[in-house]
């Protein structure tokens, strides 16, 4: 599949300045917010950095009123979170895609709040895209995933490399998210636990219901890329701006697919550092 | 040596004073110092360049609104806030070319570890300060590669000792600090109104189209910068954007943003002789 970058308003200029970027032209010129260890890790990894390549999608992301004293996942706040953070992710992808990037390595996907508006949200995915400098990856097959867009990976520079050692290879940054309203305990209830340690058990169970349906849906988006495995993984709460009780569980990491059979790296040489950092 | 630098007599002095008793010092931390060192680089004095400038006059060209039919798309136009973007660009060149001049008094190949700050003075008034280490280059300067035996203009990187070093010892040379500056407005039309009132969760394409095309304009920028100067790439070492709106009549809003993105452009250069760095090792540190 391609993206036809059209469809996501990528304005011309931004597609012929890209266009223009392609590498083996004469203008070839790369950028990237990669640190100098990254550049050069990812360089030493036999990968090409092309462009830096961002998506970004601002977002009304209101209120969903939830029952007071219920437990319950708000599934239109889930929803946009999702299709906020897509639209950012895709758009970054379609202009790696452009470049004729492999994949897009040390992506960052952030979410900011706007102090302009109420509500307003800025989603944005910002990485590097590169090119590998051989065709096949040593399994033989391609570097890009079964989407057959640039893979993405939100793994630092120094990750990326040790991954790529150890015989994996990125096949794309995988997600999920819950937004959950938790109930408030009954009047009666907290009375009673006055003065009390006690296991509050809607809480705990809330507490699990959300993160295991976030950790869930990034689950199914890795076995949608065939991956072996999820590196990476940060689970986070997010309380953003909806108050105490409503918050959203994140998780996100990287699918990984195997290279080769064996994945033992050399044994690490111990070092004692001279700084105290 | 003074001609055309605009540095006062006291910077002069002190530049002349350094470079005649041979005092060498320099911003550097300890380990940017012996990483540095390990590749030739010493550092010989530092130095800085300072301007305080008025930003008076933003620009002002309409929100693009009105000659697009009252339509609803695209109506971002980057001409209109040139005069401000021009001054911000001035002061930034400004300092940079002063710190310049006086590495080059010194007789520097270039400048290491440049901080670049800029503080709001009140009333419009703003203070472009670029502090930074001048240093020589070594062995590496004596005729290797592409690189010449004296740096007609110093090359100028945000990256401290240990950053350069990897990079020379990797067959890369930092160029210059390139930046791109962007600025754009958009006007709040029904569209946006209705999105950001809406009781469905939902994009706001114009918003979006506002950040996306200033943060595209500033990269273009960089690129184009880097490009003039020679540069095979960017490391881009910080991206900023700030979103605010204005009123300049009743049930009239517009939103502008503003992007901005520095780093240092980096050239690859050929290093005939010098052995292939050792590949990266795998270290455990205790600690």
């Amino acid at each position: 599949m391609t993206i036809d970058p059209n469809a996501l308003g990528i304005p011309q200029d931004a597609l012929r300045r890209l266009s223009a970027m392609r590498p083996g032209q004469a203008t070839s010129m790369f950028t990237s917010d990669l640190s100098v260890n990254e550049f050069l890790l990812v360089r030493e990894a036999g990968f090409r950095p092309l462009g830096l390549v961002f998506g970004s999608s601002i977002y009304h992301v209101g209120f969903q009123a939830g029952r007071w004293s219920k437990n319950q996942e708000m599934t239109t706040l889930s929803g946009a979170m999702y299709h906020a953070r897509e639209l950012a992710m895709t758009r970054m992808e379609a202009e790696a895609d452009v470049l004729g990037a492999d994949g897009v390595v040390a992506v960052r996907l952030e979410i900011e709040f706007k102090e302009f508006g109420s509500d307003l949200a800025e989603f944005t995915a910002v990485g590097t895209a590169v090119k590998a400098d051989t065709a096949a990856a040593p399994d033989g097959f391609g570097w890009k995933p079964n989407t057959g867009k640039p893979f993405t990976s939100d793994l630092s520079g120094q990750d990326f490399w040790t991954l790529l050692q150890a015989g994996y290879a990125p096949l794309g940054l995988v997600m999920g998210t819950c937004v959950y309203h938790i109930a408030h305990q009954k009047f009666s209830q907290s009375f009673s636990n006055i003065g009390q340690n006690v296991e509050i058990p809607q809480f705990t169970e809330a507490l699990y219901d959300a993160r295991e349906l976030a950790m869930s849906r990034m689950q199914a988006e890795g076995e949608a890329l065939h991956a072996e495995g999820i590196v990476g993984v940060n689970l986070l709460s997010l309380p953003h701006r909806w108050g105490g009780h409503t918050t959203e569980f994140f998780a996100v990491g990287t699918a990984v697919r195997p290279l080769r059979a064996d994945h033992s790296i050399p044994t690490p040489q111990l070092m004692l550092p001279l700084a105290d950092r | 040596m003074t001609a055309g630098s605009g540095l006062p007599q006291i910077a002069l002095d002190r530049i002349a004073r350094a470079s005649a008793s041979g005092v060498r010092t320099s911003l550097l931390s300890v380990p940017s110092a012996v990483s540095a060192h390990a590749v030739g680089i010493s550092p010989i004095g530092e130095v800085m360049g300072c301007i305080v400038q008025h930003i008076g006059w933003q620009g002002w060209a309409g929100c693009g609104y009105w000659g697009n039919g009252f339509g609803q798309v695209r109506s971002t136009s980057f001409g209109s806030y040139q005069p401000y973007v021009d001054a911000v660009r001035h002061g930034y060149d400004t300092a940079l070319a002063r710190l310049s001049d006086e590495a080059r008094m010194l007789g520097a190949d270039g400048i290491i570890d440049v901080r670049i700050t800029v503080t709001h003075l009140g009333r419009d008034n703003h203070e472009f300060v670029a502090l930074g280490s001048a240093v020589r280059l070594g062995d590496e300067r004596s005729g290797i590669g592409n690189i010449p035996k004296a740096l007609p203009v110093p090359f100028l990187t945000e990256l401290p000792g240990a950053d350069v070093a990897k990079l020379m010892l990797h067959g890369w040379m930092p160029t210059s600090i390139v930046y791109g500056i962007a600025l754009a407005i958009r006007h709040d039309d029904w569209m946006t109104y209705s999105q950001t009132r809406s009781w469905t969760n939902q994009e706001v394409s114009g918003f979006t189209e506002l950040t996306s095309n200033v943060r595209r304009q500033s990269r273009r920028i960089v690129t184009a910068q880097a490009g003039q100067k020679g540069a095979g790439g960017v490391l881009i070492t910080t991206s900023t954007m700030r979103v605010w709106e204005q009123e300049p009549s009743d049930g009239h809003r517009d939103h502008l943003a503003e992007a901005r993105m520095f780093g240092t452009g980096v050239v690859q250069f050929p290093r005939p002789g010098v052995p292939k760095p050792p590949r990266t090792l795998n270290f455990l540190p205790l600690r």
